[in-house]
């Protein structure tokens, strides 16, 4: 009897968003070695499915951090490819060092109430959305097993999953109307500890 | 000027930056995309800012509904004194809740932000004392597995069964999401060790314990130390209320968040766990019951044939990977022959000129 390899299911949504936010910084970093907009597109792919694959096999402590080093050793390869002069561009490339912040107490409330109407957001979705919705982040079910479990097709899933998160949405926006004030007034703490961040991180 | 963008499939692109957002969101979370799709995704993310913005306010959410039960049930069950040893969690040090909260920050701030992202890290947490972990493990049918976790706790995963781990800093947890597994788990108070079930939820802090789930219900056999069962997590009403606690050499049965707790004589408990040395044990069990059981362990169909052999008694002890043997046995010592067809039916039928003998008083 053969053994199964143990796996585990990739977060592609948070890979996808920390791709999102860094897009522009990879894309800025890839030019320098890639001259063509479609090879840097291919590059991009291929550092995405690398950090993909590499996240259902192993724990990655900072998906991120794989995710510029691939970029870097994608470059590379290129760069090794066409000439040797530009190794101090991969200096500047360093995101391991930068820290979380750690949370305040009106942050640790926010979180609270936060979590209480995330859990009656998804009370509300229509009952087969909310199931599938729960499979899945619950449960950690993959969408062909929750399709499987609740006899619905592999693209009902999907329906599902981006409805729930859609009505979740909507949800919070609409009861977090009252709170709007207090909202602000973190926005601005937020902003000032970015802008205090920046300066210090800034590059030398 | 207009950009014109073909979207694939369900995507409309009259739709609102948020429902476009929910679409990608969606694909990117069923699993490794293709190039093509994910450069549709990236010129999508292009076409407008505000689409990047809804991507990253919809994550948020999503990788939230993901962290939020554990917590949320460690609290409700806090509330509950009987179940307060086992539960015991450390609040302070969770990671996960800074992690949320940092991502509720982004969220707040994402319009504001956008240009900034790269500097700003919304990395997992870094450099936390106690493992993390997160593991899919499945077995065929058939197929047993002993995995070790990063605490030095054990799973045993029976034929056809599937449990993802996923540790975190305040609670090991465990996701049995199909067939049977037993667990013996490493002590530590200050991190309990949990097993999510559709049927209710099992919490333990050092102990060991198997779980089945095969007939649709939760059948928890306590082998060592002391349990709690809650009910199944499901975002119902009165999720996660504490429903019994079980001590070693009881079994709990929940169907519809009704435990049925009954102390098991150690004949009784040898039969039960006898599959962690992939041994079956048969006491008088009827030749149905007996099919029912061997059947997790094989591809093969069953099939009485005639009727009437269904209440035969078996006894003896079998391997679960020597099915052949058992059917060797039922035909020399039970008088039930079995025949085997081409779409991997076996046929189970009463042997010609076999001879029942009197039941034994």
């Amino acid at each position: 009897m053969t053994m199964k390899a143990a796996s585990q299911d990739a977060d592609g949504v948070l890979l996808t968003r920390i791709f999102i936010e860094s897009e522009d910084a990879l894309r800025a970093f890839l030019t320098r070695f890639l001259k063509c907009q479609n090879d840097i597109d291919d590059a991009l792919y291929e550092a995405y499915a690398r950090t993909y694959r590499a996240m259902s096999s192993q724990d990655l402590d900072s998906p991120r951090a794989f995710l510029f080093r691939t970029a870097k050793n994608l470059a590379l390869n290129e760069l090794k490819r066409h000439s040797t002069q530009f190794e101090s561009n991969f200096a500047e490339l360093n995101i391991e060092d930068i820290a979380c912040a750690e949370p305040s107490v009106e942050e640790r409330l926010m979180e609270d109430q936060q979590r209480q109407l995330l859990n009656q957001a998804i009370e509300q979705l229509p009952k087969q959305c909310r199931k599938a919705f729960v499979l899945r982040k619950q449960h950690h079910f993959s969408h062909k097993s929750i399709s499987e479990k609740l006899n619905i097709s592999v693209r009902t899933v999907e329906r599902h999953m981006a409805n729930a998160v859609v009505k979740c949405s909507e949800y919070i926006k609409q009861s977090s109307q009252t709170h709007k004030r207090a909202t602000n007034k973190l926005l601005a703490c937020e902003k000032d500890q970015t802008e205090t961040r920046l300066s210090q991180s800034g590059t030398p | 000027m207009k950009n014109i963008i073909q979207f694939p499939d369900a995507l409309n692109a009259d739709d609102d930056a948020s429902t476009q957002a929910a679409y990608w969101l969606a694909k990117m979370d069923s699993g490794l995309v293709e190039p093509q799709e994910f450069k549709d995704f990236l010129r999508w993310k292009r076409a407008d800012p505000q689409n990047a913005v809804a991507y990253i306010e919809l994550s948020n959410i999503f990788s939230d509904a993901g962290s939020n039960s554990a917590n949320d049930l460690a609290d409700k069950a806090n509330d509950a004194a009987a179940l307060k040893p086992a539960l015991a969690r450390d609040k302070n040090s969770s990671t996960q809740g800074r992690y949320l909260s940092f991502s509720l920050k982004i969220s707040i701030a994402a319009s504001l932000l956008i240009g900034l992202f790269v500097l700003l890290v919304s990395g997992l947490p870094l450099n936390s004392q106690a493992p993390q972990q997160s593991l899919d493990l499945v077995t065929q049918i058939g197929e047993q597995r002993s995995t070790e976790l990063k605490d030095g706790s054990q799973i045993l995963l029976n034929t056809q069964s599937q449990v993802n781990v996923r540790f975190k800093d305040n609670e090991r947890s465990v996701h049995l999401v199909a067939g049977e597994a037993h667990f013996d788990v490493a002590h530590d108070p200050k991190r309990p060790f949990r097993v999510y079930t559709p049927h209710g939820n099992v919490s333990a802090v050092g102990t060991a314990f198997s779980i089945n789930l095969v007939d649709q219900e939760l059948a928890v056999t306590v082998t060592e130390g002391r349990i709690a069962v809650s009910s199944a997590d499901t975002y119902g009403r009165q999720k996660n209320r504490p429903l019994a606690m079980v001590d070693a050499g009881h079994q709990v049965q929940v169907s519809n968040d009704v435990p049925r707790v009954n102390s098991i004589d150690t004949r009784t408990m040898e039969k039960q766990i006898a599959w962690h040395n992939g041994l079956l044990i048969f006491d008088g069990d009827s030749l149905t019951s007996v099919i029912a059981q061997i059947s997790r362990y094989t591809d093969k169909r069953f099939v009485i044939a005639d009727k009437d052999i269904g209440q035969v008694k078996i006894g003896g002890q079998f391997r679960t990977t020597e099915i052949e043997g058992l059917l060797e046995s039922l035909d020399s010592g039970f008088g039930i022959s079995a025949h085997y067809t081409k779409d991997n039916s076996v046929l189970l039928s009463r042997k010609k000129g076999y001879v029942q003998p009197e039941p034994r008083t």
